[in-house]
């Protein structure tokens, strides 16, 4: 039985997601099997910059230095 | 801001939200938030790299000494040091429901829910530290956190 309180957040949420981002809802159905959702899971993780802030200035400093 | 950003605090919030009551497995709903927490945090990552390499060049601009970049830099650490943080929280998230899946028991996946919590609390904290260096990353709707 789910609770209501998460069945409140969960339509919630799908009622923003159908309003911005329709086709993000069929996208999300593609994994169809726990062993995908956790490889697609992996492959997000892998583009998580480190240090987004330092690389910006770290182009920078390349362009100032004439790197 | 772009179209992506735009689209980050909804897929943030559903990812919350599909991990606390989706469908399917519970080992696959929560990677599925994981990969969507991912993406919003990889989203917010483009944002500040975008923001500190603008402030870098409008602070410095060519002909500067590299040493003018120091001020910079340090007034972008604390935006580094935040989104680290959430960088962490939703690898242990990940980790704990890899962890749920290869031992066959969602009893595990507790863990993942806490590390989702961690993860919406550092996402917040990124927002609000990442404000102060002048990025308005999206926020999690009020009323998604479980």
């Amino acid at each position: 039985m789910m609770d209501p309180n998460i069945a409140r957040i969960v339509s919630s949420a799908l009622a923003i997601v159908a309003a911005a981002a329709p086709g993000f809802l069929a996208a999300l159905s593609g994994a169809d099997s726990d062993e995908k959702a956790l490889d697609r899971a992996a492959d997000a993780l892998q583009a998580v910059p480190t240090n987004p802030a330092a690389r910006g200035i770290e182009r920078w400093r390349d362009a100032l230095s004439g790197r | 801001m772009t179209t992506r950003s735009i689209l980050a605090p909804v897929l943030l919030a559903f990812s919350l939200a599909l991990y606390a009551g989706g469908c399917g497995s519970a080992v696959r709903t929560s990677a599925q938030g994981v990969e969507i927490a991912a993406l919003s945090l990889a989203t917010a990552g483009d944002a500040i790299s975008i923001a500190s390499e603008a402030d870098a060049r409008s602070t410095c601009p060519a002909g500067s000494a590299l040493e003018c970049l120091e001020p910079v830099s340090a007034r972008w650490a604390p935006v580094d040091e935040a989104f680290a943080l959430a960088s962490s929280a939703v690898g242990a998230w990940y980790g704990a429901t890899l962890l749920a899946s290869r031992a066959g028991s969602d009893d595990l996946l507790g863990a993942a829910l806490e590390f989702a919590s961690r993860f919406a609390g550092a996402y917040a904290a990124l927002v609000v530290v990442a404000s102060r260096a002048g990025v308005a990353l999206p926020q999690i709707p009020a009323g998604v956190l479980p």
